[in-house]
């Protein structure tokens, strides 16, 4: 059993797994993380499943390790006793180690530990901020708070990654069910700047106002990603936390390969939409799960030194043998945001 | 019935674009015949549609609409629908939008009390919050919501708005209008499925 006793949690640090499903028609958000991509990458790294618990870190984060265990931060950088370690890594943690997380590029990070003790509540460990229950008794984290974890034993590596993308100023997005009301089409594609009054639920746009013909409808379900316009024309994009329904028109939707896209924006940042078709935005999501999935595959094997390699449309799971030693291992790994 | 998408994750299925009881009975259907032909989805039944999330990596948009298209309606006998009785403290602090209420009526308070819990209310749709169930039942005047919503009404609170009532699950803001509240404990995190769900009716119990 290790401990992570919280020095700073910055401004919004919580507890969440992949999400609380199911429980929808009663109107319990899905909740989970706002970059589903970091998330996943992070758990794996320190050899969790995807859809594991991690801590989600709103700009920067501080706390002291008691036992030993191993860490990742993704997309973040990490500054273990002053020293800055390389990004996409795992990292060996022990006793008394000041850990801070620096989102030196995007606004949220994820930090994997091995089985965070958090207790379930309506079979998720996320935490539900608009309803105060999951993750750490329905709350942010806060100074003095203190996580169990498990011990993990994974030798220091890093993972190559190539993820820029995800801090770009692009999100693509699908018509939603509501378009045809849309009376100024070529305005979605403008840019727009992410308001202060943005959060967990859902992130506010102020730019170019949109003018519907009715932007009132009978209540019905949301997802994450959908694009609401109330009545002031400026458009609302639903978050992770997101209410389940909605009376608003929405437009349209960003893609769920594009969300985290989005979860790296901090107010004051820009975005700028881009039309895509349905099945773009399909064939996208397959390629971004499966680039998840190989890297679960390499991280898992590395452990095994054990590796998948395709001769001639084949798949060989190969054994491979350390004959000098090069100092850990290193996987490329890079992510095109095209179709 | 019109299927419309939303994003690469989910469907809606609209059966109308009014809210009426006759449509709510159709949604009481399609939400039975989900339950029992149990896709690998979730859904949420609203007042005129059906919302269906998946994974494409699971089901396909157009299985999913396969499915739909099997849909045939059966009505479901008001018997099968439990009563819920939910006991309320109507008026007072726990209900300061009472006499705004009553008078918008033409009623005094008590001859309100006595209005509102005569009606037998059904959950049409639930959402906004975890366990808030919109209720229908209530025939008197329409109620405008709050002008400005309350930054903080407390769990339990009886609201009502246009001619929908609701019980606050959770402490939180809202901008309906509180005429009373009630000690049952509406949403228990601790007890799923919760007591509102679609379908369900209500009396309220004046104490």
């Amino acid at each position: 059993m290790a401990r992570l006793v919280v020095i700073d949690p910055g401004i919004l640090s919580t507890v969440q797994d992949s999400g609380r499903f199911g429980l929808a028609r009663y109107g319990v958000p899905h909740s989970g993380p706002m970059d589903w991509i970091s998330f996943e990458i992070a758990n794996l790294l320190v050899g969790n499943k995807r859809d594991d618990p991690a801590i989600e870190i709103t700009g920067n984060f501080e706390a002291i390790f008691e036992g030993e265990t191993s860490v990742s931060v993704v997309p973040g950088r990490i500054i273990l006793n002053g020293e800055y370690l390389e990004r996409f890594g795992t990292f060996h943690v022990r006793g008394g180690d000041i850990l801070k997380v620096l989102n030196d590029r995007g606004f949220r990070s994820y930090l994997g530990l091995k089985e965070l003790k958090i207790e379930e509540v309506l079979s998720s460990k996320s935490t539900c901020l608009p309803a105060k229950f999951g993750g750490l008794n329905g709350r942010k984290l806060m100074a003095g708070d203190v996580i169990e974890c498990g011990n993990a034993d994974i030798k220091d590596r890093t993972l190559e990654c190539e993820m820029d993308w995800i801090f770009g100023n692009v999100a693509r997005i699908v018509k939603g069910p509501q378009w045809d009301l849309l009376k100024n089409p070529n305005a979605i594609e403008s840019e727009y700047v992410i308001s202060s009054d943005s959060n967990r639920i859902g992130y506010r746009l102020i730019g170019e106002r949109l003018s519907l013909e009715s932007y009132e409808i009978v209540s019905e379900g949301m997802t994450a990603g959908a694009i609401q316009v109330p009545p002031d024309g400026l458009p609302i994009v639903m978050m992770a936390d997101h209410p389940m329904t909605g009376g608003y028109s929405k437009i349209a939707n960003v893609i769920y390969a594009d969300l985290p896209v989005l979860g790296q924006k901090k107010p004051s940042d820009r975005i700028r939409f881009e039309m895509v078709d349905l099945d773009l935005a399909r064939r996208l999501y397959f390629k971004y799960k499966e680039w998840i999935r190989e890297i679960e595959f390499s991280l898992c094997n590395s452990l095994k030194d054990l590796y998948r390699v395709n001769v001639n449309g084949k798949y060989f799971d190969v054994e491979v043998k350390e004959i000098d030693d090069c100092g850990g291992w290193r996987h490329k790994y890079r992510l095109h945001n095209n179709g | 019935m019109v299927i419309e998408e939303m994003g690469e994750r989910a469907i809606i299925v609209k059966f109308s674009d009014e809210i009426s009881s006759s449509v709510h009975k159709i949604i009481l259907a399609i939400d039975r015949f989900l339950t029992k032909s149990k896709p690998p989805v979730e859904w949420i039944p609203s007042y005129t549609s059906v919302t269906i999330f998946y994974d494409p990596e699971i089901i396909s948009c157009e299985e999913i609409v396969g499915i739909i298209k099997e849909f045939k309606y059966e009505e479901i006998e008001e018997s099968e629908k439990e009563i819920i009785e939910i006991p309320v403290v109507y008026g007072g602090k726990y209900g300061p939008d009472i006499e705004f209420v009553s008078d918008l009526n033409g009623m005094t308070v008590d001859e309100f009390i006595k209005f509102h819990s005569s009606f037998i209310y059904e959950v049409w749709m639930m959402g906004f919050m975890p366990g808030f169930a919109y209720l229908y039942g209530y025939s008197g005047s329409k109620i405008p919501r709050l002008e400005r919503p309350r930054k903080s009404v407390i769990a339990g609170s009886v609201g009502m708005a246009g001619n929908q009532c609701g019980i606050y699950p959770f402490d939180g803001p809202g901008g309906w209008r509180i005429i009373g509240k009630t000690e049952l404990k509406i949403f228990d995190i601790q007890k799923m499925p919760p007591s509102l769900d679609l379908g369900k009716r209500v009396r309220f119990i004046p104490l």
